[in-house]
């Protein structure tokens, strides 16, 4: 959408032999794909920077009653708001308080719980539509392939924030329509990205040896060439997360989040702060630093990911 | 060279059916129906009566899918909600501001991100590598909107360097020809409107130029990685050629060709980009007046707008896949 994927910069980065790998000494680890792939990520020192945000914000979401001094939509600071001058941080306000007289950490706090919410639920929505296209496509080939892959070409043509807005118009303003709106713009990049890893799965030689050994077709897609291939699935979901966030800001800003103005969102704080820059700056820094901050746990974490699971960076 | 362009424009004959398809059944999924989505709220029975017999809706539903199809091939796409014109005339009124817009970003883009991207190649693994690469990082997940407000506020609201909002002063009379207003002022002579209009230009492009700014960094010094270690590169350096005919004729030529397809899937992200970056600086292109059509619900402009930013993007892949296969001789001999 608004952003620039987080996975072409990802597969930028590797394409240039990756230079985290490459410092790394060449130990020879035993254990599967996925173990060895865990020791690589442990190693990384961004992507422990990239999980330990991730888990921060996790905490704070989960935890956010406890965290929170104030409730989110209390406004009982009403009273120190005069236009134009709002309380900055103090011993009881950390970061101030907002024009509509609320505690900005409180709601900050718990604006973390939206941010991931919308993040988990549209990369898994648009994720599993995605990867039953793909499947579908990778599966069959032939003119189900050619359908599915034209009407990839069709979601493709559209930029995703137009597709937003227009899903979006049809649903109403609301986090639902921003999380299915977010959705939609991600199933094609799913898709594509899942059929092509299994074309080039099935075009391997131990899926010829399993035709060979007369398995059938669907034990052979499902067993054999499904989990092959749902890797980079995995890391692009990973990366999506950090898409899903910033992107979630892009429709709050136009208007298009919850109708409810009590509702504690990052993309809305940070809206409703801009008239404010001037005088109390940190009402739209805050939510924005959040912002950045849990999309940068997912890319960091994402590429490392990547790096990690691919092993043309390992031999 | 013309058959390989020919094809690629057939084939993207039936992604805009498809797109078609796709418009004609989003308007019918909204709130209210086409009836009522594409006339205004105050319109009298005899409005809306005319528009349901401009779309046909007591007509069978394929025939008021042909009906549509013929509009769109027309390019009649009503009349917007908002300013009561065609919305084929708003059209011509802001995709040229909107590709000025688009232009100056991609410069700003390419003219930071390449020369940042070589370098951090040329001193792999050093600090600078590492600062560069981290502040694209950065620099990717920070809000387009958040970027466009924080550049507005610092160099116009608070250091007054550059104008805050719109494409021209008002006080800047001069006629507008070609609706690009740099090049308006080129054309009528009067250096000072154009002046003018890239001083409006500036923050706008370089917050719009901050998205695929990052990602042309990190092509760039991934492209120039790879084949800094060819052995074409050592044979060159070999035969004593001056390290910039090198850098300029060997390395920077092969290492354009990944940068040409990651600039132009750039642009569909930049489209989007447009839509927030105009409305923070007011800056009246394409973007501004969809965003101010959806606050309207002026579905009639929503709709030709998309099919025909969608057709422009299709457009655009089709030159980069003709320049791909210009600069890079394999990909002809490929296809």
């Amino acid at each position: 959408m608004t952003t620039v994927s987080p996975a072409a910069m990802a597969s930028a980065q590797t394409d240039g032999n990756g230079s985290q790998m490459s410092e790394r000494p060449r130990t020879r680890i035993g254990g599967g794909l996925w173990r060895q792939a865990l020791y690589r990520v442990l190693r990384s020192k961004s992507a422990i920077l990239g999980l330990a945000l991730i888990t921060a914000f996790i905490a704070v979401a989960v935890f956010a009653p406890w965290i929170a001094p104030f409730r989110p939509g209390d406004n009982s600071w009403l009273d120190q708001v005069r236009p134009g001058q709002y309380p900055g941080p103090s011993a009881e306000h950390w970061l101030g308080i907002d024009p509509q007289g609320r505690d900005v950490f409180s709601r900050l706090v718990y604006g973390t719980r939206q941010s991931l919410l919308i993040g988990v639920v549209s990369v898994l929505l648009g994720g599993s539509v995605g990867v039953t296209l793909g499947i579908l496509a990778g599966a069959f080939g032939g003119w189900v392939d050619a359908i599915v892959m034209r009407i990839v070409d069709i979601m493709l043509a559209v930029p995703s924030l137009l597709m937003a807005i227009a899903v979006a118009a049809v649903l109403g303003p609301s986090l639902t329509s921003v999380m299915v709106a977010i959705a939609v713009t991600s199933v094609p990049i799913f898709a594509r990205l899942l059929r092509g890893q299994m074309l080039g799965q099935r075009a391997s030689d131990y899926v010829l040896a399993a035709r060979a050994a007369g398995l059938r077709r669907s034990t052979i897609i499902f067993s054999h060439v499904l989990p092959n291939s749902v890797t980079p699935v995995l890391v692009q979901g990973t990366l999506y997360l950090s898409i899903a966030i910033i992107d979630a800001a892009g429709l709050a800003f136009l208007g298009l989040s919850s109708p409810d103005p009590s509702t504690p969102e990052w993309g809305r704080m940070l809206t409703d702060a801009q008239d404010a820059l001037a005088t109390a700056p940190l009402l739209a820094m805050a939510p924005g630093a959040a912002i950045v901050l849990a999309a940068l746990g997912f890319t960091l974490l994402g590429e490392q990911m990547r790096e990690a699971l691919d092993p043309k960076y390992h031999r | 060279m013309g058959r390989f362009a020919a094809r690629r424009l057939f084939q993207a004959v039936p992604i805009l059916i498809g797109l078609s398809v796709l418009m004609f059944a989003w308007v019918r999924a909204l709130p209210g129906g086409p009836e009522q989505a594409l006339v205004p709220q105050d319109a009298s029975a005899a409005e809306v009566e005319q528009v349901r017999e401009s779309l046909g809706l007591n007509r069978p539903i394929w025939m008021q899918y042909l009906a549509y199809l013929g509009q769109v091939i027309r390019f009649d796409f009503g009349t917007s909600l908002m300013s009561r014109q065609p919305v084929r005339a708003e059209m011509l009124d802001r995709f040229p501001a909107s590709i000025e817009l688009g232009v100056s970003a991609m410069l700003f883009a390419l003219l930071v991100g390449v020369p940042l991207g070589y370098l951090a190649a040329k001193h792999y693994g050093s600090a600078l590598d590492h600062a560069f690469v981290t502040s694209s990082l950065i620099g990717i997940t920070i809000p387009v909107f958040f970027m466009a407000y924080l550049l507005k506020f610092v160099f116009a609201v608070q250091l007054g360097w550059l104008p805050t909002t719109g494409r021209s002063s008002i006080r800047m009379a001069t006629e507008h020809p070609t609706g690009f207003y740099v090049l308006d002022g080129i054309v009528t002579g009067n250096l000072m409107a154009s002046w003018d209009a890239i001083q409006h230009l500036i923050l706008p492009a370089i917050a719009l130029g901050s998205i695929p700014l990052a990602v042309i960094v990190r092509i760039t010094r991934a492209a120039v990685l790879d084949v800094m270690n060819e052995d074409y590169v050592r044979t060159a350096e070999a035969k004593g050629l001056l390290k910039r005919t090198v850098s300029i004729r060997h390395i920077m030529r092969n290492a354009l060709i990944p940068l040409v397809t990651v600039a132009g899937l750039q642009l569909g992200l930049l489209m989007s980009g447009t839509v927030l970056t105009e409305t923070v600086f007011a800056f009246s292109g394409v973007g501004s007046f969809v965003a101010g059509a959806l606050f309207a619900r002026d579905y009639p402009t929503i709709q030709g707008f998309v099919v025909v930013i969608a057709l422009m993007y299709i457009l655009v892949n089709l030159l980069v896949d003709i320049t791909y296969a210009l600069i890079d001789p394999r990909v002809r001999s490929a296809q």
